[in-house]
């Protein structure tokens, strides 16, 4: 059983014992940590005291289904990234970016981060920067008053914004308040300083950022240039792929990781990571 | 990995991932061609078969008599029978002109039969005539004219060309012979002119000429050898005169001898022996001899002394025997010179003849053979016609008996009763594979202009790095909806593939039962109608 799974369990014991109803407290009141100095954020055992939310989503894979073969190749993508940013101490920050809207950026960033969130030695920070259509928290199902917007546009301490989700250390900014030009907010020097902020706050948080889709919106394009790497979501049977390939062109000038093919069909067969599903099954029945 | 087997599994994957279009694409296309085949038009097929009968007197008379033309119509049958002539004549001839007014309308008509009439050829023996009709009266009663026309007109025309043919070579003999017999003329005059009236050949001149030379060189050798012996006779004949000029009494100096009587007698003998050896005893010279030597024999004996003494004797050469024998013989020599040379000359101008014919020669010859050639022609092509003209009457009149190949029409075209056009069952088959078809088709056509994303390879090919290949994530809730949705779906088509397999069985055992709902329902007048104003 993991250290997590361990405190969650603790933390479930204590609850019992308190004889108090678990409450995903609201941005303020559940983020004592956040109210608290660094040093507080630097003990991990803080993010013991946080009880693990009832994940329903099912998108949510890594969480609800962590042995699934899904999860698996979340895990590889992380292995992979931890790879390809290991040699680099500061490029911790990674923006996830698609076409179109509905590709699955904010399933793969959150994906992503819980998989990064769940490894002993990594805090990870998820920041909403879909400032049109903020879902991370609804994925979640969290709550949260402040966020991103506030933090830039009115010097809100990232500190107070940031949501501590029970997953592992994840932390999770949201998008915040809504603006009418989110291009502003992106473009403006705060986000930058913000953004600086975050990444270097503590070197083995990796900051990962869900944008807007880049051919429709410029947050993305704004965003690609802030952040160290990017990462592409495509969609099989979703993406147009003209469209893909402009977007791909688009980022040219960005430190571009590598695409993550999304929704791919496992055939009429059903072949390939299902075939081995026995695997898969075998921890959670012994668990 | 172009090979067929992953073309095929590429084909069977797209439909299953588009296997709702498939299926129900597929089932619009057969209900469509399905229901369609309710109402199409009925149509009754009336056949004629018609034998091609060669009778055996045709193989017996092969080489005798020739049968005008029948492979060639038999070749060509098809194309005669659609021929726009003979299928406006029948139409005309059932009054079927009455109905298309106008020309364009006929026009029309004539078009639609000879795309509905079918010629079925069985070998070179048998061939059968059909039409595809609505009005099943009008088909029996088209073929039946049609092919009668078709009979009637081929033995008319087989009589016709028979006759025909008699008369056309009865007319070229006629030709031929006035242009043989004008042919024939101007050789014989030509060889009159010539005066060629035997076949003289080169070669036959040139032994003429050679057979005269010959002759010549004989001639020439007697010539020589008469004219040796005339000299050496006038030689003679001039010593006697020199000698009777020395000596007037005895040219031959038998007195010189002193012998008296007796020499000369013995030279009268010598002489006389000589003759004989030459003449009998009744030669004239030899009898005179004999009579001379006589008398001087009686003169010495009754004086012999005389005789001995004074034998004087004028000399007269005429009487001198020997010297007449050899003017004789000099003019007999010289006379027959004469003839030689005559003869000699006989031939010099036979050989010069010759050489002048040899001379002409070839331009008479050509001449000439160009009047044989042509003559030689006119008389082959004569002599063909003369043949030509037995087997044409032979023919002819085999043509009047009805001997040679005729057309026997063995199945006469009947009423058709069962409509035949259309084999509905097989219309409906038809319609289930065009329904799939169709359905392949429809998948492939969306999957070619479905510009998504579908490859890995194809973004591996834009040299982008793949982080990961997430599969879908299964969402229970929707999951749930989608199966139900889909339970819904195959149920549909599984009712529509129900209908459409009860159509077929409905087809297969004959119920008719949708027919007679159509007919009471009078939903074949509502298509009709329907159709006719598409139209």
């Amino acid at each position: 059983m993991s250290r997590i799974e361990k405190a969650l369990e603790r933390a479930a014991q204590k609850r019992a014992a308190e004889g108090a109803t678990p409450q995903v407290p609201s941005p303020p009141a559940m983020t004592p940590a956040a109210t608290a100095s660094s040093a507080v954020l630097s003990d991990y055992a803080a993010f013991e005291q946080v009880p693990h939310p009832a994940v329903a989503n099912p998108c949510l894979v890594t969480a609800t289904d962590p042995n699934s073969p899904i999860s698996e190749q979340y895990r590889k993508l992380k292995s992979l990234l931890i790879k390809m940013t290991r040699s680099e101490q500061s490029r911790n920050s990674l923006l996830v970016t698609s076409t179109v809207g509905g590709e699955g950026k904010t399933i793969t960033a959150l994906n992503l981060a819980i998989t990064l969130a769940q490894e002993y030695d990594h805090t990870v920070l998820l920041i909403e920067a879909d400032l049109r259509r903020p879902t991370i928290m609804n994925y979640l199902g969290l709550h949260a008053s402040v966020g991103l917007a506030d933090c830039v546009l009115d010097g809100v301490d990232v500190g107070e914004a940031l949501v501590k989700t029970g997953i592992g250390k994840l932390s999770v900014l949201p998008a915040g308040r809504a603006v009418k030009d989110p291009v502003e907010v992106f473009s403006s020097a705060r986000m930058a300083k913000l953004l600086q902020e975050v990444k270097t706050r503590y070197s083995d948080r990796f900051v990962i950022l869900d944008s807007t889709p880049l051919l429709p919106f410029a947050e993305g394009q704004i965003l690609a240039h802030l952040v160290d790497s990017v990462i592409f979501v495509a969609r099989q049977e979703y993406t147009p792929f003209d469209k893909l390939k402009d977007a791909l062109a688009s980022l040219k000038s960005a430190n571009l990781l590598g695409v993550v093919c999304n929704d791919i069909d496992g055939g009429i067969t059903g072949t390939g990571y299902y075939g081995y599903y026995g695997y898969y099954k075998y921890p959670r029945k012994s668990a | 990995m172009d090979n067929p087997l992953s073309q095929v599994k590429k084909y069977l994957f797209l439909v299953y991932k588009k296997r709702f279009i498939f299926l129900f694409s597929s089932l619009l296309v057969m209900s469509v061609i399905i229901s369609g085949s309710f109402f199409m038009t009925k149509k009754y097929e009336a056949s004629s078969t018609v034998f091609i009968e060669r009778n055996m007197i045709d193989s017996l008379l092969r080489g005798i008599t020739i049968t005008p033309s029948m492979d060639d119509r038999i070749r060509v049958l098809r194309h005669y029978m659609l021929s726009r002539d003979l299928i406006s004549r029948t139409l005309r001839k059932l009054d079927a002109d009455l109905t298309a007014p106008t020309p364009e309308q006929f026009e029309g008509l004539i078009r639609k039969y000879q795309r509905a009439t079918n010629i079925n050829m069985r070998g070179q023996e048998l061939f059968i005539v059909s039409l595809r009709d609505e009005d099943p009266v009008f088909a029996r009663d088209f073929i039946n004219a049609l092919v009668g026309t078709y009979v009637e007109e081929n033995i008319a025309s087989k009589r016709e060309e028979a006759f025909g043919a008699g008369r056309f070579i009865s007319e070229q003999l006629t030709f031929f012979k006035q242009r043989l017999d004008e042919a024939q003329d101007r050789v014989i005059q030509f060889r009159r002119d010539r005066e060629i009236y035997s076949t003289v050949s080169e070669a036959a001149l040139l032994e003429n000429i050679k057979r005269a030379e010959e002759g010549l060189e004989q001639i020439k050798m007697q010539k020589n050898e008469m004219l040796a012996t005339i000299a050496t006779i006038r030689r003679q004949l001039d010593m006697m005169a020199e000698f009777s000029a020395q000596n007037t009494s005895n040219p031959f100096g038998f007195a010189a001898t002193g012998s008296g009587g007796n020499a000369l007698v013995a030279q009268l003998e010598s002489r006389r022996q000589e003759m004989l050896q030459v003449y009998n005893e009744r030669h004239p010279e030899i009898v005179r001899l004999d009579a001379r030597i006589e008398a001087i024999l009686e003169a010495e004996k009754d004086n012999p002394v005389e005789l001995a003494v004074a034998p004087v004797v004028e000399f007269n050469p005429l009487e001198d025997p020997i010297y007449v024998d050899l003017k004789m013989r000099l003019n007999a020599r010289e006379t027959e010179f004469q003839a030689i040379e005559a003869r000699e000359r006989e031939l010099q101008a036979m050989i010069q003849e010759n050489q002048a014919k040899l001379r002409e020669f070839p331009e008479e010859k050509k001449l000439l053979a160009d009047l044989e050639r042509e003559r030689n022609s006119y008389l082959k092509l004569y002599e063909q016609l003369l043949e030509r003209q037995g087997v044409t009457e032979v023919s002819k009149q085999m043509e009047v008996a009805d001997k040679t190949t005729t057309f026997r029409i063995v199945d006469p075209a009947v009423l058709p009763r069962a409509p035949v056009s259309i084999d509905r069952f097989k219309v409906m088959l038809l319609g289930v594979f065009v329904g799939f078809g169709a359905g392949l088709g429809l998948v492939i056509l969306l999957e070619m202009i479905d510009g998504r994303f579908k490859d890995i390879d194809s973004l591996r090919q834009l040299g982008i790095p793949i982080l990961a290949e997430i599969p879908t994530i299964p969402d229970p809730v929707k999951q749930a909806r989608m199966k139900k949705f889909n339970i819904a779906r195959y149920a549909c088509a599984g009712c529509g593939f129900l209908v459409i397999g009860m159509f077929l069985a409905h087809d297969a055992l004959g119920l008719g039962l949708i027919d007679r709902f159509i007919i009471d329902s009078n939903l074949d007048q509502v298509v009709a109608k329907v159709v006719r104003f598409i139209n």
